[in-house]
C-alpha cells in the first residue's frame, strides 16, 4: 500500500511536470537509450539471415533467390542502422509511439507482435517500414505532428505496408523493372524510372487508403489523416513560423541598423499539386483528395487516446533533439531559428542557452574563415520569416558576429561559471575576436561613452559635405549622379556607426571581464610575436608532411579507445553474398587483429564494439552514437579550427576512458574483374618472358583495398593520425596485420621524428 | 676477403639499426630480415652454364640477403651473390688438349667466376615497409674471375693477351618486386631485377673490329656480365630476426 502511493505521488508529480513544460523549464538533458538492448540484435545477422532463409525455402527457385537477396540486404542493413546510435530503444518516445501502436492494434495482437517500432535520431521528416517489422519514425516528423491522431495514422500508413508485403513486392517489381521481364519489356531508363515511380505511388495510396481503414478502427479522428498531409506539406519548415524578434541577440544598449532587416519576407509555397512523375510518393493533393472521399464518418473525435501531456512531452524532447542535431549537423541558421522558437516557451532554459551560444560561437569561427555559406543557408532560397534571420545572419559580418558571440557567452558563463563548455567555448570566441579578428579592448565603449559617441555620430550624420555645391550649371544627368553620391555617403555615414563598438557596453567595466579579455589580448600577442612568415609555414608544414609519411608521428600515448572498427568486402562477380557475409566474418577477425597488435606494443585498446559487446551494455550504444555524433562533427568542420558542438557530450565519455585518444579503423576490400588487355597482351608476347606473367595476371584477380585509420585528440580536436591507404593487393592477414600495427606504432613511440 | 664482407654487413646493419631503430614499425616490430635468394637470367645472347644458349635457357645464381627496414616506407637490403657461368669465345678450333683428347670444331669457353657484393635501397610507396609492392635501386660490385680455355696455350691463339683476371665493375640495379609475409615470420620476396653497368660503353655488346693484337680480354668479360645482367628473375625466402 505503502509503496503504491509513493508510487501513484511519484506519477502525479510527473504528470504536473510534463503538462506544464517544468521539466524543460531550467534544463535538457539530450535522449539516449536505456535498459536492454532488443534481443534479436545480439544475433550476428548472418545468423539471422540464414534463419530467415529457411522460411522460404519451398519457394519457386526464381521467387526464392529474389526473396533471399532482399532478405540478406535488408537484415544486414537494418541491423547496421539499429546498432549505428542513431536509433533510440528504450526511450520516452519509442515507449510513446509504441503505446500508440497499441491501442490501434488492439484488435490485433498478432500482427502488433510482429511490429516493434523505433526511434531514429534525424531531423528529417521521415518514415520508413522493413520487411522483418522494424518501423523507424524520425524525430524531425514527430516534432513537428499536431496531436497524436496525425502520428496515429502515419503508424497506420507503416503497418499496411508491413502486412501487405509492400517491401518485398516492390523489391520483385524493381526487380522485374531492372531485368525488363513482362510488360516491362524494351523499355528505355526513363520509362524504367517512371514505371518505378508509378508502382511505388500505387503502394503509397494502397498503404494510405488501407492504413486509413486501420486508423479509423480506433476512436482517433478521421480528420487527422488530412491534417498529417500538411504536417508533410510543410516538412522541410521550421514547427512554427514566428516573426523574429531581434532582441534575441542583442541587448538594450545596441540594436543592429535597419539595413540588416528585410523588408519583406518571402511568404511560404503551399504548393501541393507539384510534379510527382519520378517521386516514389504521389504528391500531397493525390494524398488528400483520396482521403478525404474516405472520410465519411466523424463519430470518432478523439485526438488523442494515450495521453495528450504524453505526446505534447514526447513532441517537446523531439523538438531539442532536432535542434540538437541542426546544430551537429552545422546548419547553425536553422538551428538558431529552433532555438529562438523553443526559448519562446522555456527562456531560461540552460541547454537552449548553451546551444545558441555555441552557434554563434560556431558561426563566427566559420565566419573568421571566410566560409559562411557551410553553415549558413542562403536567405533568398528560404521562405517565412526564418528568412528574416537569416538576411541578418548573412549580413553580420565577423568582427561584429564575434563580438557578438563574446558578449552571449561571457554573460552566460557568469551565470554559470562552473561549465566548463561554456567556458571553453567563450575563451576560443574571445581567441577569436582578439586574434582572428585584432580587436583590441579599446575599441569598445562603456555605458557612459556611448550618449557621446552616439551625439557625435548624429552631428556627422547632419553634416552634408555636398552642401556648398554649385548646381545651376548641372545636367540633369549629373544632379541625378550628385543626389546617388550624396546618399551614399549618407549609408557610409550610417554604417560607420558601428553597432559592435556598443556590445560589451555592459560588462565592459566588469574586472572579469577587463581581466580575460587582456589575458587573452597577451596569449595572442605573445603567438603573434612568434608567428612566422606564409612561406616559413609553407616550408615547415611540407617538410613536416614528409616526415609523417616517412617516420608516421608519435603520440607517446598508452590507451586508446577505438570507435567501431569497419570492415567490407565486395566482389564484384558476386557482390551481394560477399559484401554482407564475409564483410560481418571479417570484421570479427579484425577486431581480433586490433587485439592482437594492442597486445604486441603493450597499448590499451577499448573497442567501443557493436556485435560482442551490446550483449551486456546499452551504454555502449549510446557510446558509440555521442563519438560517430562527435567525429561526423568533427570531420565536417575539416580544416576550420572550432570546439566541436559534441565536444560538451564526448568530453565525460573521454574523461570515463580516462584518455583523450580516439581511433575510428576500418577496411574496404574490393575483388575487381580482371579485364582483357590487348596492348599488354602483345606486349607481353613480344618480350616472350612477360607471357607468363601477363596469363597469371589475367587469370587471377584483381584486388584494391583502402585502409584507414584516424586517431584524434579529444580534448584539442586535432587529428592526430590521418591514414588513407590504397593498395593494389588483397587484403591478406599480413597486410591487415602490418597496417594496425603501424597505426598503433605511431601511437604508441614516444620519440617525435617529425620535428 | 670474407672477413672483410662481413665487416661491411655487420657496419651497415649496425647503423641501420642505432641510426634508424625507432623509425620503423617494421613488421610487427620487426625490421630485419635475413636469407638466400635465387636468380634465373635468360641465356639468350650468352651461353649458360652448359655453354648453351636460347629463349629458354638460364644462368642462375645464388645469393644471402639481409633487409632492414629504415622508415615506413623504405627499406636497405644488403647482398652478397655468386655464380659461374661460361665466357664463349668466336674462334672455332680443332685441338687436342694436354690429356690428349681431339677436338673438332668446338667452342671455346672460358670459366667465369663471379662474386657480386651490393646494397639496394628499396621504396614501399602504397604499404609499410618490409610488406608489399616495392621498388629498388642499388649498386652491385662485381669481381669476376675468369680462367681461359685449355686450347689458349696449345693452339695458335698466342697473341692473345694473357688473363689477367680478377676484373671488376660496378652496376647499377634496378628492382621491381613484390614481398609477402607468412606465419608473421617468413618473407617470399619475388620480383625482376635489371643491372644496367654504370660505365656505359660497356651497353655497346656489338664486337667492333679487332684483332689478335686489340683484343681486350677485360672488356669482353665485362660484356658478358652484363648480358647476364640485363634482366634476371628473383625469388627470395628471408627470415624476419628482429
Amino acid at each position: 500500500m505503502k509503496l503504491n502511493s509513493s508510487a501513484l505521488l511519484t506519477f502525479l508529480l510527473f504528470s504536473f511536470f510534463i503538462s506544464n513544460g517544468q521539466e524543460f523549464k531550467n534544463n535538457y538533458t539530450p535522449l539516449r537509450s536505456e535498459g536492454e538492448v532488443p534481443l534479436e540484435l545480439k544475433k550476428l545477422s548472418a545468423e539471422k539471415y540464414e534463419l530467415r532463409k529457411e522460411s522460404f525455402k519451398k519457394d519457386a527457385r526464381k521467387m526464392r533467390k529474389t526473396k533471399e537477396e532482399l532478405v540478406l540486404q535488408s537484415t544486414f542493413a537494418i541491423d547496421e542502422l539499429l546498432l549505428s546510435g542513431d536509433v533510440l530503444f528504450n526511450d520516452t518516445i519509442g515507449k510513446y509511439v509504441n503505446k500508440v501502436a497499441d491501442e490501434l492494434l488492439k484488435n490485433n495482437p498478432a500482427l502488433r507482435s510482429k511490429l516493434n517500432f523505433y526511434i531514429v535520431k534525424s531531423s528529417y521528416i521521415n518514415a520508413f517500414t522493413t520487411e522483418r517489422g522494424a518501423i523507424f519514425l524520425s524525430l524531425g516528423l514527430i516534432s513537428k505532428l499536431n496531436n497524436e491522431a496525425e502520428l496515429a495514422f502515419i503508424l497506420s500508413h507503416e503497418i499496411i505496408h508491413y502486412q501487405e508485403n509492400h517491401i518485398l513486392n516492390g523489391y520483385i517489381e524493381t526487380s522485374k523493372i531492372k531485368k525488363e521481364k513482362g510488360k516491362y519489356k524494351g523499355q528505355s531508363i526513363k520509362e524504367k524510372l517512371l514505371s518505378r515511380s508509378n508502382y511505388s505511388k500505387d503502394l503509397e495510396l494502397e498503404a494510405d487508403n488501407k492504413g486509413f481503414h486501420l486508423f479509423t478502427k480506433s476512436p482517433y479522428n478521421p480528420a487527422a489523416a488530412i491534417s498529417a498531409m500538411e504536417v508533410l506539406k510543410y516538412g522541410s519548415y521550421p514547427f512554427e513560423d514566428i516573426a523574429f524578434d531581434y532582441s534575441f541577440l542583442t541587448h538594450s544598449l545596441y540594436s543592429f541598423p535597419n539595413s540588416y532587416r528585410l523588408d519583406t519576407v518571402q511568404t511560404i509555397d503551399s504548393e501541393e499539386d507539384y510534379d510527382d512523375s519520378e517521386s516514389t510518393h504521389p504528391n500531397i493533393r493525390k494524398r488528400k483528395e483520396q482521403l478525404k472521399e474516405l472520410v465519411t464518418d466523424s463519430s470518432n473525435t478523439a485526438f488523442f487516446i494515450v495521453s495528450e501531456s504524453s505526446f505534447n512531452h514526447v513532441r517537446e524532447i523531439c523538438r531539442f533533439e532536432v535542434l540538437n542535431n541542426f546544430t551537429s549537423d552545422r546548419d547553425y541558421g536553422m538551428a538558431i531559428y529552433h532555438n529562438y522558437l523553443l526559448q519562446q516557451d522555456y527562456p531560461d532554459n540552460l541547454f537552449l542557452k548553451t546551444n545558441l551560444g555555441y552557434l554563434l560561437y560556431g558561426l563566427a569561427r566559420y565566419k573568421s574563415n571566410k566560409n559562411q555559406l557551410s553553415v549558413l543557408r542562403k536567405y533568398s532560397k528560404e521562405q517565412g520569416e526564418f528568412q528574416q534571420l537569416l538576411y541578418l545572419l548573412n549580413r553580420l559580418n565577423d568582427e561584429e558576429l564575434a563580438a557578438i558571440a563574446v558578449d552571449y557567452l561571457y554573460r552566460l558563463h557568469t551565470t554559470n561559471p562552473s561549465n566548463s563548455f561554456i567556458e571553453k567555448i567563450m575563451l576560443d570566441a574571445f581567441r577569436t575576436l582578439i586574434h582572428d579578428e585584432e580587436k583590441r579592448i579599446n575599441y569598445y565603449v562603456t555605458k557612459s561613452e556611448i550618449e557621446a559617441i552616439l551625439k557625435k555620430n548624429a552631428e556627422e550624420m547632419l553634416a552634408d559635405p555636398y552642401a556648398n555645391i554649385d548646381t545651376t550649371n548641372y545636367s540633369e544627368r549629373q544632379k541625378a549622379k550628385l543626389a546617388r553620391e550624396v546618399r551614399r555617403q549618407q549609408k557610409k555615414k550610417e554604417e560607420k556607426v558601428q553597432f559592435d563598438q556598443f556590445v560589451f557596453a555592459e560588462v565592459l567595466t566588469e574586472p572579469k571581464f577587463d581581466s580575460i579579455f587582456k589575458l587573452i589580448t597577451a596569449e595572442v600577442e605573445n603567438i603573434s610575436s612568434d608567428e612566422k612568415s606564409y612561406f616559413e609555414i609553407s616550408k615547415e608544414n611540407s617538410i613536416r608532411k614528409r616526415k609523417r609519411t616517412k617516420f608516421g608521428v608519435s603520440l607517446n600515448a598508452d590507451k586508446i579507445v577505438l570507435a567501431d572498427p569497419y570492415y567490407s568486402k565486395i566482389d564484384e562477380r558476386k557482390e551481394i553474398q560477399t559484401k554482407y557475409i564475409k564483410s560481418e566474418k571479417k570484421q570479427l577477425s579484425f577486431r581480433e587483429s586490433v587485439y592482437e597488435n594492442a597486445e604486441r606494443l603493450e597499448l590499451e585498446v577499448e573497442v567501443l564494439g557493436k556485435k560482442k559487446s551490446v550483449k551486456s551494455d546499452i551504454n555502449r550504444l549510446n557510446e558509440i552514437s555521442i563519438s560517430n555524433t562527435w567525429l561526423e562533427e568533427r570531420a565536417n568542420h575539416d580544416y576550420i579550427k572550432i570546439i566541436p558542438y559534441n565536444y560538451q557530450f564526448m568530453k565525460p565519455l573521454s574523461d570515463s576512458y580516462g584518455t583523450n585518444y580516439f581511433a575510428w579503423m576500418g577496411l574496404l576490400n574490393a575483388r575487381l574483374k580482371t579485364e582483357f588487355n590487348p596492348t599488354a597482351f602483345f606486349v607481353s608476347l613480344f618480350s616472350i618472358y612477360g607471357l607468363p606473367f601477363y596469363l597469371t595476371s589475367l587469370l587471377t584477380p584483381d584486388y584494391a583495398t583502402y585502409y584507414y585509420a584516424i586517431v584524434v585528440n579529444v580534448e584539442t580536436s586535432e587529428v592526430l593520425i590521418e591514414e588513407n591507404n590504397y593498395l593494389s593487393t588483397r587484403d591478406n592477414n599480413d597486410l591487415v596485420q602490418s597496417q594496425i600495427y603501424d597505426t598503433f606504432f605511431q601511437i604508441k613511440r614516444k620519440k617525435d621524428y617529425t620535428k | 676477403m670474407i672477413q672483410k664482407q662481413l665487416t661491411l654487413l655487420v657496419f651497415f646493419v649496425g647503423i641501420s639499426i642505432f641510426g634508424y631503430g625507432q623509425k620503423a614499425p617494421g613488421y610487427l616490430g620487426k625490421r630485419l630480415s635475413i636469407g638466400g635468394n635465387f636468380q634465373l637470367s635468360p641465356a639468350i645472347l650468352n651461353p649458360n652454364n652448359n655453354g648453351n644458349k636460347g629463349l629458354f635457357k638460364f644462368n642462375t645464381q645464388f645469393g644471402v640477403t639481409a633487409e632492414y627496414a629504415t622508415n615506413r616506407h623504405a627499406s636497405i637490403l644488403l647482398h652478397y651473390q655468386t655464380y659461374s657461368t661460361l665466357k664463349d669465345y668466336d674462334e672455332e678450333v680443332v685441338f687436342f688438349d694436354l690429356n690428349n683428347n681431339y677436338y673438332d670444331n668446338s667452342k671455346l669457353f672460358g670459366d667465369l667466376k663471379v662474386a657480386s657484393y651490393g646494397f639496394e635501397l628499396r621504396s614501399y610507396s602504397e604499404s609499410i615497409a618490409p610488406y608489399g609492392y616495392y621498388l629498388g635501386i642499388g649498386l652491385n660490385y662485381k669481381v669476376i674471375e675468369l680462367t681461359q680455355p685449355m686450347a689458349f696455350s696449345s693452339t695458335t691463339l698466342v697473341n692473345r693477351p694473357q688473363n689477367d683476371s680478377p676484373y671488376t665493375m660496378i652496376n647499377l640495379n634496378l628492382t621491381l618486386g613484390k614481398q609477402r609475409i607468412y606465419l608473421n615470420k617468413i618473407i617470399v620476396s619475388t620480383g625482376i631485377n635489371i643491372g644496367i653497368p654504370l660505365e656505359f660503353s660497356k651497353l655497346n655488346l656489338l664486337s667492333t673490329s679487332e684483332d689478335d693484337f686489340t683484343y681486350n680480354e677485360s672488356d669482353h668479360v665485362q660484356k658478358r656480365i652484363v648480358l647476364h645482367d640485363l634482366l634476371n628473375f628473383k625469388i627470395g625466402v628471408r627470415y624476419l630476426l628482429f
